[in-house]
């Protein structure tokens, strides 16, 4: 592949990687989480995401009302601990449920000849 | 993890956050980077040495990289092509707003005191200065756009660690010099009209000083020469040497001679207030001959880095390439 198709490549998986992120977070945060454990577990689970994109990624997500966060101290330092907001919970499900819908239309796509 | 690396890793990106957010976006960052250094060093089972430890900061991230993820508006400046990224437009409008502001201030209080003729060429100047700090900054982004990951995590609030060459001029360094002369001709030029009537109240200045303007803006304007030709020629060390030396010594000569031709003030008519004009002179004085024992110091530093400059050039004798071992 040349390097002009490997760089639009990269940013198309970015584009796609992008999305996806972003529902992981909000379905891994119906339990509550801190930043470090977070990326770890997803990254576990096959989606790995750098700490210097999850954290901002939180930020915004807590701004728009989806998450809510609380310091605490666990293991004699603080700790910004963030779960689902009732609002994120509402907005999650709605996303699941495009998100499947989504994948089953994008099934049928790819598997048409 | 060593304190003062982790605290001036965290330093670096504070400088770059939004203002209302830093201190709680330092301390996650802080747990964050504790934690893998714990989780690292459990895995090992020992604790890291300090070049782990800033491997660890090397993966977080360059500072300015790391704290422009955190701002909500992607504002840039581009003319077709961007010019300053959103990682450093937060910072270029602080540094831009403040140094504009203590310039119109500056000036105004020069109005204040010296009348109309202060105000001449402001909005060239405040041109001028806006132009050079967006070349600046621009310079900056094209450094960390090229080199995102050229930093040390030793001294992250540093300038690229590029491994500096001793016979290259650096480029940003010339454009910096290009800058402040650029800044400083217009300054000069904008004062072409001083001395030609009271200063304030019944001062006037001494013709000393309109003696020395003329050879002044000259020597400021072929000031721009040098870091111009560097900036295609980073390679002519020896010639940045010598011209540097070269308006040391002219500069020296300037400031000599003003010293030698006091008094610098003088009142429109005969003194009232004599003694007060004594110290003022005094003062003045004073504040030329500190300027001239500077110069003095810069001309015999800048010797010295010429002279070392042709002893290290290879066939030179005494030159460490000429030693035999």
């Amino acid at each position: 592949m040349t390097n002009e198709l490997t760089e639009i490549l990269e940013n198309l998986r970015l584009e796609l990687r992008r999305g996806c992120l972003t529902l992981a977070v909000l379905a891994r945060l119906r339990s509550e989480q801190y930043g470090y454990t977070l990326a770890k577990s997803l990254g576990e689970l096959g989606l790995a995401i750098d700490e210097s994109t999850l954290y901002p990624l939180l930020r915004r997500l807590e701004s728009q009302g989806l998450l809510v966060s609380q310091w605490r101290a666990e293991n004699k330092r603080n700790k910004r601990f963030y779960r689902l907001s009732p609002a994120g919970e509402q907005i999650l499900a709605q996303l699941l449920a495009e998100w499947q819908s989504l994948n089953a239309a994008l099934d049928q796509i790819v598997m048409e000849k | 993890m060593n304190p003062k690396l982790l605290d001036n890793y965290l330093k670096a990106v504070k400088t770059f956050l939004p203002r209302s957010q830093q201190d709680d976006i330092v301390q996650e960052l802080s747990d964050d980077i504790l934690s893998r250094v714990e989780a690292q060093s459990a895995q090992l089972g020992r604790p890291l040495t300090e070049p782990e430890q800033e491997a660890i900061l090397k993966q977080v991230g360059n500072p300015v990289l790391v704290a422009g993820r955190y701002h909500p508006n992607h504002q840039r400046v581009a003319f077709g092509v961007e010019l300053i990224g959103p990682m450093l437009f937060p910072l270029y409008i602080r540094v831009l707003g403040i140094s504009l502001a203590l310039i119109v201030v500056g000036r105004t209080i020069a109005l204040f005191l010296l009348g109309e003729g202060a105000a001449t060429g402001l909005l060239l100047f405040l041109v001028a200065h806006f132009a050079a700090v967006t070349a600046i900054f621009t310079v900056a982004q094209f450094q960390l756009t090229r080199h995102p990951d050229r930093w040390d995590p030793r001294h992250p609030t540093t300038a690229p660690a590029a491994p500096k060459d001793p016979g290259v001029v650096s480029r940003v360094e010339m454009i910096v010099e290009l800058v402040i002369y650029a800044g400083l001709l217009l300054w000069l030029w904008s004062l072409r009209g001083l001395g030609q009537g009271p200063l304030v109240g019944e001062l006037v200045l001494s013709p000393v000083w309109r003696q020395v303007y003329g050879p002044l803006l000259v020597l400021t304007a072929a000031s721009l020469v040098p870091p111009l030709v560097n900036l295609f020629q980073p390679r002519w060390m020896g010639f940045r040497l010598t011209t540097r030396l070269m308006a040391d010594l002219a500069w020296l000569g300037l400031v000599g001679y003003v010293l030698q031709n006091g008094p610098w003030v003088t009142l429109v008519q005969p003194p009232a207030a004599a003694q007060n004009l004594a110290g003022l002179n005094q003062i003045i004085q004073y504040s030329v001959l500190i300027t001239l024992a500077a110069s003095a110091i810069q001309v015999l530093v800048d010797a010295y880095r010429l002279l070392r400059h042709w002893l290290r050039r290879p066939g030179v004798a005494g030159s460490p390439s000429q030693i035999a071992y």
